[in-house]
């Protein structure tokens, strides 16, 4: 490839129109097709643009929809391969919809938060996913001011849009899970970069199936696995994996001596070599339904806040007994 | 509630001034009197009313958005790459688009056409098909490119140096008393690096003296032909490949390390995990994803004159549990 082709500036309509020798608002016409254009002038046209690779402005264009064809997604972990995927299936999607996907990572920090979506909000983008959201009140006055459509997903917001797992559900279904094994002393991990209303439901739903059998919840940060316990049910599938990890590090294996229950059905999980017992969230449907509650959205649906609550599935593996 | 989005002129209206004075206050130019000021920002306020990014890039011809386009997310070491790219842009006041293709071409040139299309201020290709149509529509677009860890020689990249990486994965080999070595890549990978490190094995071998027997495609089911006295090691070409090889490897009852020796290229985290514990050629993710910002700012700065820049970077062998000595010495093997 030639370097002298990578000249300083990128080709405007105005050079467009020089070198085919005709004015701006021709090169405009034949553009859009508008006008009265001779077929000689508009293979002219053509032909320049083509020689100088000019590209129409969407920017242009988007100043006068006031919209750009962009939608931005808030997460907390790309590396999280939940959420990897979750922003994969999104912006397959939302490409096949001809919308480009701003990914901004929060790593589970608010003010980061609040500067991405300021920023996805000065560049105008048509509509904005969260896939982790801190709850944080001002982010969604914003959104609302700026009348950009939200919509949450995998995460509950009683304020948006929003579609969820029942998280409550899925984690008592692995408390009792457990508890139809033997185990009595369970103990609930999570971390800091469980998103905030997800985690405290998770732990809610884990603390009242504990409190059900009249057992007392117990709830650890990662890293330091008591001793006392013989069953975790952890946050997520990351957690749950980590904390294998460090129980076997330390010389307790799984399941013959801990069960180890994750959330979330990730395909790190599935690993012959972990086999992790989880509570599996329904990723298709997760972005099918928020895509659908955010275009009704752009379309101008208005109305309260609209839930969709989706079914969790305990998926029973090698790594409970 | 109507989504549309207040303008300057929601603003002047409110307020009770020109559209030119509010324009002043949000500049902070001077001429505006301090009660008028107040007026107009209270309005702005109330209204939620937000200076348009893109009316601005277009005066400056600017957009401060980045395109990473990206072949699979599903792979932990390319979304690792794309967050820390993200974190660096962001840092730097760029915004990140990114693009997931799959590797297809017609994706991938669809994809770069919506990128050009939103005039991103430059492009990080992650993984590139090579694809020459593609190239003469980058080229004739004039956008700035930055391959990472990727290679071509008409853009600025910055990746790691694979054949010295592929080189200590099989020197390691070597030492533990492997003399029947397999490589295992796949079709879906990036070009350049798929055909650099498998080069770069070849050499490897060569230098050791050893025979290039056995090359496999990831897709295909070659476990049989390792339990009939094929390879007693095996290179793969990504971390993301040999995780998910030990499976295959373990359900046709070979055991690794004790039967097979396997090695990766990437470090991602999951083989870090003791279940897990690849040895593999690690890439030092964050240095990869910063120096790829850097040289894709400085190409937008600078304009397109300069000689690509091209960055080599060490990789590390990290030794875990998933190699050991062969079970029989070599010369015994059928």
């Amino acid at each position: 490839m030639p370097p002298d082709r990578w000249a300083t500036q990128r080709p405007t309509i105005v050079d467009v129109a020089a070198l085919s020798g005709v004015s701006k608002s021709t090169v405009s016409n034949v553009l859009r097709g508008a006008g009265r254009v001779s077929e000689s002038t508009r293979s002219r046209v053509l032909e320049s643009i083509e020689a100088l690779g000019y590209r129409p402005n969407s920017l242009a264009r988007d100043l006068v929809r006031r919209r750009s064809s962009t939608i931005g997604v808030v997460l907390g972990d790309l590396a999280n391969t939940f959420y990897a995927d979750l922003v994969k299936l999104l912006e397959l999607r939302l490409s096949e919809a001809a919308y480009t996907t701003i990914v901004c990572n929060t790593d589970g920090h608010e003010e980061l938060e609040r500067a991405r979506v300021e920023m996805l909000l000065e560049r105008a983008v048509s509509g904005v996913v969260m896939l982790q959201f801190s709850g944080d009140g001002v982010v969604l006055d914003e959104l609302a001011a700026a009348r950009v459509p939200v919509v949450v997903v995998s995460c509950w917001e009683e304020r948006a849009d929003c579609v969820a797992v029942d998280d409550r559900a899925g984690m008592a279904a692995a408390v009792e899970h457990l508890y139809a094994l033997g185990h009595r002393r369970i103990a609930h991990v999570t971390s800091g970069l469980v998103e905030d209303s997800t985690r405290a439901a998770r732990y809610a739903g884990y603390a009242a199936a504990m409190l059900a059998h009249g057992l007392e919840p117990a709830l650890l940060e990662p890293g330091a696995p008591g001793s006392e316990f013989t069953a975790f049910a952890a946050a997520n599938d990351v957690i749950a994996v980590r904390l294998i990890d460090a129980l076997e590090a330390g010389g307790r294996r799984v399941p013959d001596d801990v069960s180890v229950v994750g959330f979330d059905g990730t395909d790190l999980g599935a690993h012959s070599r972990i086999r992790l017992t989880t509570v599996a969230q329904p990723r298709g449907r997760l972005i099918a339904d928020g895509l659908r509650l955010l275009s009704e959205r752009m379309a101008g649906t208005d109305g309260p806040p609209r839930h969709i609550r989706l079914e969790p599935e305990l998926v029973v593996r090698g790594t409970t007994a | 509630v109507s989504f549309r989005r207040p303008t300057i002129l929601d603003v002047a209206a409110l307020s009770g001034v020109s559209k030119s004075t509010v324009s002043n206050v949000m500049r902070g130019a001077a001429g505006a009197s301090a009660q008028t000021r107040e007026r107009v920002l209270a309005a702005v306020d109330e209204l939620g009313y937000r200076p348009n990014a893109a009316a601005r890039n277009l005066v400056q011809r600017r957009t401060n958005l980045l395109g990473v386009v990206v072949w699979d997310l599903a792979n932990a070491f390319d979304a690792e790459l794309v967050k820390r790219i993200e974190q660096h842009a962001s840092a730097r006041s760029y915004t990140t688009v990114v693009c997931n293709t799959g590797g297809h071409p017609e994706l991938e040139a669809s994809r770069l056409d919506a990128l050009l299309e939103q005039r991103v201020d430059g492009i990080a290709l992650v993984d590139f098909t090579g694809d020459r149509a593609v190239i003469s529509r980058l080229l004739a677009a004039r956008v700035p490119v930055v391959m990472v860890s990727c290679w071509a020689d008409y853009a600025d990249c910055v990746a790691v140096d694979d054949q010295a990486g592929i080189g200590a994965a099989v020197e390691h080999l070597v030492a533990l008393g492997h003399e029947r070595i397999g490589y295992v890549d796949q079709p879906s990978m990036e070009v350049t690096t798929r055909r650099g490190r498998a080069a770069a094995f070849e050499r490897a071998l060569e230098r050791h003296g050893l025979p290039l027997r056995w090359r496999f495609d990831d897709g295909e089911d070659f476990v049989g032909v390792l339990r009939d006295g094929g390879p007693t090691a095996l290179v793969a070409a990504t971390d993301h490949i040999a995780v998910r090889l030990i499976e295959r490897l373990e359900a046709g009852g070979l055991n690794v390390p004790a039967d097979v020796s396997l090695v990766g290229f990437d470090g991602i985290p999951v083989g870090a995990l003791a279940r897990i514990a690849l040895t593999t050629v690690a890439q030092p993710a964050d240095d990869l994803a910063r120096q790829a910002v850097a040289l894709l700012l400085n190409r937008i700065d600078r304009g397109y004159e300069a000689a690509p820049e091209q960055r080599r970077l060490e990789p590390a062998l990290v030794l875990r549990r998933s190699t050991a000595p062969p079970r029989r010495p070599a010369s015994a093997a059928r």
